[in-house]
């Protein structure tokens, strides 16, 4: 009975406990502030969709770790993001960094807005450019009378 | 007489038409994209390029499965070679190691086993079952060595030239296709450093 209850409760608590939860100590609340903001910038390279930090792949665990041991070795947040780069390319940045290759990542959006906006304006100023329908003159309408009084 | 009206009617729908051919023709334009990108291999999607090619292979000093002592990259200095990153726990490493062994058996190159954090009994058995193609395997115990060459997944394959730098990385299984195209990659760096003497 006793044995029932605690795998009933266990059982409710796992589905609580969602995402990898690794029982790390760090020296400091801000450690571990950092801990956390990195995990979350770093893919999982195995999952690719993922950050390190919502992923149990072996792999993130193993980064996970790293990144922690690094932290509590004093390590700046930019040498970890490079230690990361160095051995799994940028790839592992959710954020890419802005360089020759990445450009286009960066500034694509706001050529394609650009272009966006060009198509409007160019739409707007030739319907604004178009002649207006005026009311047909005398003249126009004794003819229209003769076109269809000749079709008929 | 119909055909003056008829006219002025074509004009208009010309230019409406017109407008209405811009969203048309970027779909087409998506379509083709999304064709190009179905048509590709799921394998080529998923390929990442490594940093660590033309690179200086990591360095590491690691024991030696089912012997003593430990060895590293320094081991295999003055030689194109193979790291082939294995564990048992890897499907597609045991549909890959029957190719391996053939590469081996060549005696045209020579490979290096880098298992990854693995049960070091069950690797050894692994090998006495399926064969050893390995000058020697090493025992990445807690996986930092594959972290530090960038492994992703098990296996990976790292061709390393004679200068101890990392040439090629190949991802997946090594089918016989790629292990022939390996293989000629090695006797290109082969003569690649024999004319360089």
């Amino acid at each position: 009975m006793m044995k029932g209850i605690v795998l009933w409760s266990a059982l409710l608590w796992s589905s609580v406990a969602t995402g990898a939860i690794d029982a790390f100590v760090f020296d400091d609340p801000q450690q571990e502030r950092r801990y956390h903001a990195l995990i979350d910038q770093l893919r999982c390279v195995v999952c690719q969709g993922q950050a390190i930090s919502g992923s149990n792949a072996s792999l993130a665990n193993d980064l996970r770790k790293k990144v922690h041991d690094q932290i509590k070795a004093g390590w700046s947040d930019d040498r970890i993001k490079q230690y990361m780069v160095d051995r799994y390319g940028d790839f592992v940045l959710f954020r890419p960094p802005v360089q020759r290759n990445t450009l286009a990542l960066w500034i694509g959006p706001f050529v394609f807005f650009g272009v966006g906006v060009l198509i409007w304006v160019l739409f707007i100023r030739r319907r604004a450019a178009a002649p207006e329908l005026s009311a047909p003159s005398e003249a126009e309408r004794v003819r229209a009378k003769q076109w269809l009084e000749d079709a008929e | 007489m119909n055909r003056a009206v008829d006219k002025v009617g074509a004009l208009r729908l010309s230019g409406a038409a017109r407008y209405a051919l811009i969203p048309l023709a970027i779909f087409a334009v998506l379509v083709v994209l999304f064709a190009f990108s179905l048509a590709q291999p799921q394998q080529d999607k998923k390929k990442i390029p490594s940093p660590l090619i033309g690179k200086p292979a990591p360095q590491f000093m690691l024991p030696v499965l089912g012997g003593d002592g430990r060895m590293g990259p320094d081991d295999m200095q003055g030689q194109v070679w193979l790291m082939n990153v294995w564990a048992t726990w890897c499907a597609t490493c045991a549909i890959e190691h029957p190719v391996l062994n053939r590469l081996a058996a060549t005696g045209k190159v020579a490979l290096v086993g880098l298992n990854w954090k693995d049960d070091t009994s069950a690797a050894r058995r692994w090998l006495a079952q399926r064969g050893d193609p390995y000058a020697f395997t090493v025992v990445d115990r807690h996986g930092d060595v594959a972290i530090d060459y960038g492994v992703i997944a098990a296996p990976e394959t790292f061709v390393i030239d004679r200068q101890g730098v990392i040439r090629h990385k190949h991802l997946g299984a090594i089918d016989a296709r790629v292990g022939a195209e390996l293989l000629e990659l090695v006797s290109r760096l082969n003569a690649e450093t024999e004319a360089r003497r």
